[in-house]
């Protein structure tokens, strides 16, 4: 081995020990976990091989009385509102920040403030958005329900259930919070673009006679295509980690009867996942976090394909 | 190394501090006796008086070998802290621990059947409720250490306002449906009852119905039964049909203490651990046994249990220590100056109790019946939970959603 070699491998070693223990051995031993049922005991030997029968319980079905069924409704559900949840937050997030960003390029007096105020929610911990969220909603005494009972009464929809009581609200509810939550971040990355594009494209333009609603479909949109592409990719892994601003808002519910199975309404991927952990199911919960990281390197392929040209 | 002296004498001087301060038996106190360590989870008063009964033991002729080291925990993170501790081999000889992770530290075979030490002469002592949280496949794994009950939280000027009788708290669900109407003024944003919605603040419910949640063996769910299903009829009812309960478990809810310190419900169910907090806000309020169903007055059971580890190498020694911890003349002791509720039978004549409240919990615990033994607590809770909201939400009827919770139960929960 070269003296270079050695001595950047040397230098590299306390971060590669970290790396190794933390990081790397997680990783492989719940791979390995998720071969196995609930531990007998306290000791990291002493489990029970099941073989694929975690992945099988994950993702295959059985027959009954009454005709095929999923072996785990939960699991599917939770991806499901897995991918609504990123459906919603990724667009509107993206048209907040944009909107923000558009807004404060303006010669706006007092615009710093505004851009510090708007980021400022960015830089709060999710735990503590989604509490503040959470009283912001809650029925009876949250601001919302007091602000809509002078307004429509005590009998509104705001004061009797609240936005994260009903199954159809939930989770639109949560995504307001965290798409406001977020915007600030994507305004500053916007208006870093914003500031790049040189005025004389504009001018060429009014003087070409194009309308300022031609000069944002036709020059300002494709100009921001990498940061927009950046936020869309972003916005995907934020769906697919989302499990805080749940579980401090909502536990997943509501919960929706569809059929004959009980489903919580927000429970995403990540939360169902938890609540596995939670209860004890380790090897199940770590063969639910193996299918879920082949679904986000799936996610990661296409959306490569897809925006291989936005270079 | 010769450019850096100074570190080169850093170094030096920690390793001949980590050698000169090893020591190989860390069990073992400068006065000769052995250390046993017992991880607990009490507050400031209940350490200090934990200590004080440490050193009477440690007084007793028979204990002058033994020396235990109390080490407290944060309640919250009590669980997964002994989890981890066990896993590496480094668990304490002894714990107090919730009484629903007695279930899974006794089927991960990490605590002592207490019968080989002698705990079949003593069990008849303490209170059954909290003593059957100990009864695992069959075998006493813990003591009952601590242990408390919920019963009925009532207002009694609200009762006034409604022209009920203030120092007559309903006795029977027929009696608490009756006066509840009499008490909710909903445009006011008064009702009668705020109630949570997880197995074991739903456990009133099931008891007073004389329900069962898990069978004897552990491996039948039973919460199909006619009696919980009927309980489960009746709890939903207080919200949906008679509108007297007011969806205090929904998320973004009132909570029910919350709701009950503002006045806005007249009636609750909780535990002795809020006695202090609406005596304090000057709250004119009573407390009565929870309503009888058809199998008379029930309560859950709350509290702390106390086991000796596998691991451990002194057992018998702690065994005594807990059986005195746990006896008569020491609970009454604890429990006087704590103002808690014996887990012993034989403390409830020695202590003096003038809190008319703490009066009712020590007779609704004579009531309570054992927990459904699970291994996992919160994944019953995770699985039965929903269940239950579908109920009171009317998407599912109580029989369809006990028979999809029966289901859920035998496959994901008794399987651990």
């Amino acid at each position: 081995m070269k003296k270079e070699t050695l001595s950047s491998l040397l230098f590299l070693l306390p971060f590669l020990v970290l790396f190794g223990i933390f990081l790397l051995f997680p990783i492989a031993y719940s791979f390995f976990l998720s071969f196995f049922g609930s531990p007998r005991d306290f000791s990291l030997s002493n489990l029970e091989f099941v073989g694929f029968s975690n992945y099988i319980n994950i993702l295959g079905i059985h027959r009954t009385p009454t005709g095929w069924k999923l072996n785990d409704p939960q699991f599917w559900w939770s991806l499901a509102v897995t991918v609504l949840y990123g459906g919603i937050s990724i667009p509107l997030g993206i048209a907040a920040a944009l909107g923000l960003a558009l807004l404060l390029n303006n010669k706006l007096r007092g615009k710093e403030f505004f851009r510090s105020a708007f980021f400022l929610p960015n830089v709060l911990d999710m735990l503590v958005v989604g509490v503040i969220w959470y009283l912001i909603y809650a029925p009876k005494y949250g601001a919302l329900a007091q602000i809509s009972t002078v307004f429509l009464g005590p009998d509104n929809f705001f004061n009797t259930t609240g936005l994260l009581g009903s199954p159809l609200t939930a989770l639109p509810a949560v995504v307001i919070a965290m798409v406001l939550k977020g915007a600030g971040f994507g305004m500053i990355l916007f208006l870093a673009a914003l500031q790049n594009i040189p005025e004389c494209i504009y001018e060429a333009a009014d003087i070409d006679g194009a309308s300022k609603w031609e000069q944002f479909w036709r020059i300002t949109l494709p100009l921001l295509k990498p940061i927009l592409v950046f936020m869309v990719i972003t916005g995907v892994i934020g769906s697919l980690n989302a499990f805080t601003e749940i579980y401090a808002m909502t536990a997943g519910g509501p919960q929706v009867v569809i059929g004959d199975e009980t489903l919580g309404s927000t429970s995403v991927s990540g939360y169902y996942l938890y609540k596995q952990f939670e209860g004890g199911r380790y090897g199940y919960a770590a063969a639910i976090s193996y299918v879920l990281l082949t679904v986000t390197l799936i996610i990661t392929f296409v959306q490569q394909k897809f925006f291989a040209g936005a270079k | 190394m010769n450019r850096h002296p100074l570190l080169l004498a850093f170094a030096v001087f920690y390793v001949l501090l980590a050698i000169l301060t090893w020591s190989q038996d860390v069990t073992r106190a400068p006065d000769g006796r052995t250390v046993l360590t017992f991880w607990h989870t009490y507050g400031d008063d209940e350490t200090a008086a934990l200590k004080e009964i440490i050193a009477d033991w440690e007084k007793l002729p028979a204990n002058a070998r033994w020396t235990i080291r109390p080490i407290r925990l944060p309640f919250d993170g009590h669980k997964p802290k002994i989890r981890t501790a066990l896993t590496v081999g480094l668990g304490p000889d002894m714990a107090r621990v919730d009484w629903s992770f007695v279930c899974e530290l006794a089927r991960k075979n990490a605590c002592v059947d207490l019968s080989t030490l002698g705990f079949d002469k003593i069990k008849d002592q303490y209170v059954p409720g909290p003593l059957q949280t100990n009864f695992i496949d069959g075998k006493y794994q813990g003591f009952p250490e601590q242990t408390n009950c919920v019963a009925l939280f009532y207002n009694k000027s609200m009762f006034r306002d409604a022209g009920l009788d203030p120092d007559k708290p309903p006795a029977t669900w027929d009696e608490f449906i009756e006066m509840g109407k009499k008490l909710t003024d909903a445009k006011k944003g008064i009702y009668a009852f705020g109630m949570d919605n997880t197995v074991w603040w739903t456990l009133p419910f099931f008891n007073t119905f004389g329900a069962h949640m898990i069978s004897e063996d552990g491996k039948k769910c039973l919460l199909d039964s006619p009696q919980a299903i009927a309980a489960l009829e009746l709890k939903a009812s207080l919200f949906a049909t008679h509108q007297i309960e007011a969806g205090a478990w929904r998320a973004g809810g009132t909570p029910p203490e919350q709701g009950f310190q503002n006045q806005k419900y007249a009636m609750i169910f909780t535990g002795p651990w809020n006695l202090p907090r609406f005596a304090n806000s000057k709250l004119d309020f009573g407390v009565g046994l929870i309503p009888a169903g058809p199998a008379g007055t029930s309560s859950n059971v709350g509290g702390n249990n106390a086991v000796i580890f596998r691991a451990g190498k002194h057992h018998q020694a702690c065994f005594d220590f807990l059986a005195y911890f746990t006896s008569a003349e020491v609970q009454a002791k604890w429990c006087q100056r704590l103002n808690q509720i014996p887990v012993n039978l034989g403390a409830y004549d020695l202590i003096k109790v003038d809190d008319p409240h703490l009066k009712v919990f020590l007779e609704q615990m004579k009531s309570t019946v054992g927990n459904p033994v699970v291994t996992s607590f919160e994944m019953l809770e995770n699985v039965v939970n929903p269940e239950m909201e579908a109920v009171l939400t009317g998407q599912k009827s109580a029989a369809d959603a006990m028979r999809d919770a029966v289901r859920k139960v035998e496959t994901k929960v008794l399987t651990l």
